[in-house]
């Protein structure tokens, strides 16, 4: 869907340095074991309120990066509120579970099973501002985040005067680490995150984290990007997924100058189909890849769009993100971050300078 | 002036039918559905009534048409059986060059296969089959059911505890009037499990006995399970006019309370704010409104802030309302669903259902729900409302076309 959304703040927790930081850090944090860690801000300052002791970690992640989203725009209280998970709660799941299954079903505590339902990032953020508007939660797989972006887009077009509070937020947790190593999709070998792309065999790195964005209609100097493109579809064929990428090229007037911000995970089988589109394609442009810097989970776009915002902003691509042996770009005017969860879920976001 | 979402078809399995017939019979005969759990294994079934479909798995599965050798969730196969009765419903056979959208809704999945798989990994981290975890995710229901329909134009899932398949619905009409898709297939779809059950229980809200909502002496829910889909669609499609439409979703309206992650706040702020932004949307009147199919969980708190809101919405005229999960049990994230379907088939018959098992008015207010069938009346605006943990507040607002 075409639209012109500003994007007037942004706050993230991940494995990098990138809460409370204006820009993408210079150096990154490389971490060994194929599990990417989110950084957690110091919630004593952060997140100084009585009920942050109950919270999870993705609660905490995701409430923490949607208050400072909301300080960064000045705006007391938004419109709504949308949030995007692909997996929820899964500690506060994990623990409940562990216990019904230990105790036989016996006088077991509510405190995990309430905080566990998917909606409880969005539905602690209004408590916490007592905040009555609208408030959805999608929980798609890997297209969680692109749902809330639509979500919020068409939420700003019924109601051009507010601010939308739109996320995501996804936590890795011991548990699921082991479960996702059995189902195969993490490396096999201990790798490096800085040599995920190095590494030609199946697999990936898991990761997580929290990314906020205040999403308004109204122009304003302050304003980081623009987003001005959202599409989304589920698909197993290449012939398919060609026939969008040029659908989307067309509609959107795409040309060689646009930085294509690539989901490649070093998974050999599922990273074909990037090379595909980028030689096809994208031949001639400049593009950069994210995944070892916030690890795979279902709503790394949210991550992706982070970044992406701060380049529009501040017209400077990190090196940490340049596809290696590409053209180099300078102060790029749009970026499209293209991905695809586990090659069936694929989605492009459309960003531009403002 | 965005174009009218008319529904067009309705698809529905709960513990009172496997299919719309079989549901309107139960209704016609005030069969409740609350029952002794016979196939979830629990520790809960001697001392938990419950709204359970009483077939199995597999039986499920055939009842789908579904290949063997698959490993679907219980979750997916409630969905799947409901999804496409609302297809058929519908006389949607292949795509017809319209943009069709599959939005569904669940609170917990493919849980109740994780739960047997962790009954093993909890021992040892290489036991449990990966077959039984693969289905967990929220999504995946949804997916497995959007692929075997062969709708892909728009898919998507919400997930907003019990108010979740309301939210569906509504994200569905949203997506029609704004021009992205054509026709949605909408609802929602949560299968009993011991963690929903359990999760309740340590809540201390559910009834030993089968539930008694709005009663002065209300104990608390049972737990449901079950599918509720609808055919949303554009009022501009072609072929329209040949279609059976049920209703129009002339309103609704999503708030949050903001009060508790799980109680509802004494002043009702949100429940009556939805219910009047959905009847502002509409541009009816309080007056107008001819049923309310009530959330009515039966759980001290719920029935108590609803009939706040009703009251202060409705004044002395309060419109017939009644909870259907007496009948039902509550089935969580596919209540919006299930009860949007039973609301559209209220208007189609004509007929107000009865609160089950209600004895004593509740002592702060003088209203009473329905408490017999009433037969032979016309519903011309049908309001729906699905309020949910995080204080998340939803309301539908059905008119006749």
């Amino acid at each position: 869907m075409k639209t012109e959304v500003f994007i007037r703040s942004a706050s993230c927790i991940s494995p990098q340095q990138t809460f409370g930081a204006d820009g993408i850090p210079d150096g990154i944090n490389t971490y060994d074991g194929n599990k990417l860690t989110a950084i957690e801000p110091d919630y004593k300052t952060h997140l100084n309120i009585p009920s942050a002791r109950r919270m999870s970690r993705l609660i905490k992640m995701g409430v923490c990066a949607a208050l400072d989203a909301l300080k960064k725009a000045g705006v007391e209280k938004p419109g709504a509120i949308i949030a995007g998970t692909g997996l929820g709660c899964m500690e506060d799941s994990e623990k409940f579970l562990a216990s019904l299954i230990r105790n036989n079903e016996q006088t077991l505590s509510p405190t995990s099973f309430i905080f566990s339902t998917h909606n409880t990032v969005a539905a602690q953020i209004a408590l916490l501002l007592q905040c009555n508007n609208y408030n959805f939660t999608h929980t798609h797989r890997g297209l969680s985040f692109e749902n809330t972006l639509l979500d919020s887009i068409l939420y700003l077009h019924d109601n051009p005067d507010v601010h939308v509070l739109a996320g995501a937020s996804d936590e890795v947790t011991e548990t699921s680490f082991k479960i996702l190593k059995r189902l195969g999709g993490i490396k096999k070998e201990n790798i490096s995150s800085e040599r995920l792309y190095d590494s030609a065999s199946p697999g990936t790195i898991a990761g997580e984290g929290s990314a906020f964005f205040m999403l308004s209609r109204k122009p304003d100097t302050a304003n980081l990007a623009k987003l001005i493109a959202v599409s989304a579809f589920t698909a197993a064929d290449d012939s398919v997924i060609l026939r969008e990428v040029e659908k989307f090229r067309a509609e959107n007037n795409m040309t060689a100058s646009d930085f294509i911000l690539t989901g490649i995970n070093g998974d050999k089988k599922g990273d074909e189909v990037y090379q595909k589109i980028l030689k096809e394609k994208f031949r001639g442009n400049p593009a950069g890849r994210y995944k070892h810097l916030c690890g795979e989970h279902h709503t790394s776009t949210a991550f992706a769009c982070w970044i992406g915002s701060l380049i529009l902003k501040q017209q400077h691509i990190p090196g940490s993100i340049t596809h290696e042996g590409s053209i180099r770009a300078h102060a790029p005017e749009r970026i499209l971050i293209f991905n695809h969860y586990k090659g069936r879920e694929y989605s492009f976001i459309l960003l531009s300078k403002c | 002036m965005p174009q009218k979402v008319l529904i067009t078809g309705i698809g529905i399995i709960s513990a009172i039918g496997e299919s719309t017939d079989e549901t309107l019979s139960s209704l016609l005969e005030s069969q409740s559905g609350i029952n002794k759990i016979s196939i979830l294994y629990t520790a809960l079934a001697e001392t938990h009534p419950a709204g359970e479909v009483k077939k199995t798995n597999d039986q499920l599965r055939s009842l789908a048409s579904l290949p063997e050798g698959n490993y679907y969730s219980r979750t997916t196969l409630l969905g799947m059986i409901a999804a496409k009765e609302a297809l058929q419903s519908a006389k949607i056979d292949g795509t017809v060059g319209l943009r069709t959208g599959f939005i569904s809704a669940t609170s917990v999945g493919g849980m109740d296969r994780t739960e047997i798989f962790y009954e093993d990994f909890i021992k040892d981290d290489s036991l449990g089959r990966l077959r039984d975890v693969v289905t967990h995710d929220c999504g995946e229901s949804t997916d497995a059911i959007a692929s075997h329909l062969g709708i892909g134009d728009y898919v998507d899932t919400i997930s907003t505890a019990c108010s979740s398949s309301a939210n569906a619905i509504m994200m569905g009409a949203r997506m029609i009037r704004h021009g992205l898709l054509d026709r949605v297939i909408a609802g929602g779809t949560d299968a009993l499990s011991r963690f929903t059950l359990n999760g309740f229980n340590s809540l201390m809200i559910l009834d030993r006995e089968p539930c008694q909502p709005f009663d002065e002496n209300r104990r608390g829910l049972n737990m449901g399970e079950g599918a509720g889909f609808v055919v949303l669609e554009s009022e501009k499609n072609p072929g329209i006019e040949d279609k059976e439409i049920f209703a129009e979703l002339a309103g609704y309206a999503n708030t949050n309370d903001a009060y508790h992650q799980t109680a509802s706040s004494p002043d009702a702020k949100g429940a009556i704010m939805a219910m009047s932004q959905a009847m502002e949307m509409a541009g009816i009147a309080p007056g107008q409104i001819d049923y309310i199919n009530a959330h009515g969980t039966g759980t001290p708190n719920n029935d108590l802030t609803e009939e706040t809101a009703i009251q202060r919405i409705f004044g002395i005229r309060i419109p017939p309302f009644s909870s259907t999960k007496a009948f039902t049990g509550h089935t969580l994230a596919a209540a919006g669903g299930i009860e949007a379907v039973l609301s559209l088939l209220a208007m189609k018959y004509g007929l107000v259902y009865p609160n089950l098992r209600y004895q004593t008015k509740m002592k702060e207010f003088e209203m009473r729900p329905v408490t017999g069938l009433i037969k032979g009346v016309t519903l011309h605006h049908v309001l729906s409302n699905s309020f949910g943990f995080g204080g998340n507040n939803s309301s539908l607002l059905f008119s006749k076309v």
